[in-house]
């Protein structure tokens, strides 16, 4: 049997399973995707405390305020950012976007962490 | 497992216990950061009131009587600067002076010229018996931004101990020491940032800790990029420019006062002699010189899968 057998002895029915088994697992590659990212959080800590822990696939603009005045935290896209500061230097700003990691501004005393606490299986960071 | 994360020493300071008892993890979590406070006011080098400056303030007049703190952060210093025959110097305060990563502002080649003649820490004369320092010539500035992190560490340990905590991880930024095991009984697990990865989170590698401390000094901390140059914060003692041989050196030894001011004095110094240095005094390290090349010492080389 080839493949044009294949196609010339099938009936309408087994194109629509065909294809509902090709749809069927794209599918289950798409959510086990969204399951693996979507398990992230943005952690937000101002001045060593935790004061917001957010989905990071919910946008959503937040306003915290730190030692100086207010930080602006926007979450979009799966993507996370500082967008203002009242620190001088901007460090937090200048750093753009992050889907991992951490964005510091030490004037402020904000962090911006994106990360599962639950897969942290590193205790510190050197360098 | 109980945790506490606050600004200090114009970086961030995180501190892990484990304990039965939140109430006894948080008084001695608070103690330890108290330690920490301390030794910040008194080597705070932006603050005008702080001992340290005060002491510079006396630089060529006089010899000062300081506090049991300052005498011994000075005197471990010099122990350094002798080990790596001056390419780690608490003197080079009046040329980190003149260098500000923020408004990108450096000293042209006849001030360092000028200030080089004052960094000498042979120009530190101490007296044991009295604590008291002397800064020989009027001008010198003793700098203490290469060590204060790693001793404040090692006293948070201290404190930490003497609060009954059996076991933790005291992390001041890079400056890291460890005790006892946690609840697992597994030891600490410190992840490397690779100073080649443009990502923040991108390990070199993860190093199994327990007892001991671990300091990185790495080029892409505090810097500023000026005719193409990097301007970074670590300053060779011999030329008062950023020195230049290395990208990162990360060291790992029991004392953190000694892994801070040891990865100074090694990037300075660079990769295949400070190497070598290590080596020979049986210390364990990972250079990363300007290339992306890994120097790495023998016993390390063992435990570490790369």
């Amino acid at each position: 049997m080839n493949f044009k057998s294949i196609f010339e002895n099938s009936k309408p029915l087994d194109y629509f399973i065909f294809i509902f088994l090709i749809i069927f697992s794209l599918f289950g590659i798409l959510i086990t995707r969204q399951i693996k990212t979507d398990n992230s959080n943005v952690y937000i800590e101002v001045d060593g405390k935790l004061i917001y822990i957010l989905p990071i696939n919910k946008d959503k603009k937040i306003l915290v305020k730190g030692a100086l005045g207010l930080t602006e935290i926007e979450i979009k896209n799966k993507m996370v950012r500082i967008v203002d500061s009242p620190c001088k230097n901007k460090n937090c700003v200048k750093q753009g976007w992050i889907n991992k990691g951490t964005i510091i501004c030490l004037p402020n005393r904000v962090i911006v962490r994106v990360g599962n606490d639950n897969k942290h299986k590193i205790d510190g960071f050197t360098g | 497992m109980f945790k506490k994360t606050k600004f200090l020493m114009d970086t961030v300071v995180t501190i892990t216990v484990i304990s039965n008892s939140e109430q006894e993890a948080n008084i001695a979590i608070d103690k330890a950061f108290l330690e920490i406070e301390k030794i910040e006011k008194l080597t705070n080098i932006f603050s005008k009131n702080s001992e340290i400056n005060n002491l510079n303030r006396y630089a060529g007049l006089k010899r000062l009587k300081v506090s049991d703190t300052l005498y011994n952060i000075i005197e471990l210093s010099l122990n350094i600067s002798q080990m790596t025959q001056g390419a780690f110097d608490i003197t080079i305060g009046s040329i980190t002076s003149l260098y500000d990563y923020y408004k990108k502002i450096k000293p042209d080649e006849d001030t360092i010229k000028k200030r080089l003649k004052l960094v000498n820490y042979k120009d530190i004369i101490l007296d044991k018996n009295n604590k008291t320092v002397f800064l020989k010539n009027k001008g010198m500035t003793i700098d203490l931004g290469g060590i204060a992190k790693g001793y404040a560490a090692d006293k948070a340990v201290e404190s930490l101990k003497e609060n009954n905590i059996k076991s933790g991880l005291v992390a001041i930024a890079g400056d890291i020491k460890s005790f006892g095991l946690k609840p697992n009984n597994k030891p600490w697990k410190i992840g490397i940032r690779d100073p080649r990865s443009k990502n923040k989170e991108d390990l070199l590698t993860a190093i199994d800790l327990t007892d001991m401390s671990i300091s990185t000094s790495g080029n892409y901390e505090r810097f500023f990029i000026s005719e193409g140059k990097r301007y970074h914060h670590i300053i060779s003692p011999f030329t008062g420019l950023p020195a230049s041989e290395c990208q990162s050196v990360t060291i790992i030894a029991k004392d953190c006062y000694l892994t801070d001011s040891l990865a100074t004095g090694i990037f300075v110094i660079g990769p295949k002699n400070g190497l070598k240095l290590l080596e020979d005094m049986g210390y364990e390290g990972i250079i990363i010189d300007k290339d992306g090349k890994l120097f790495i010492t023998q016993g390390l080389k063992k435990k570490l899968e790369l």
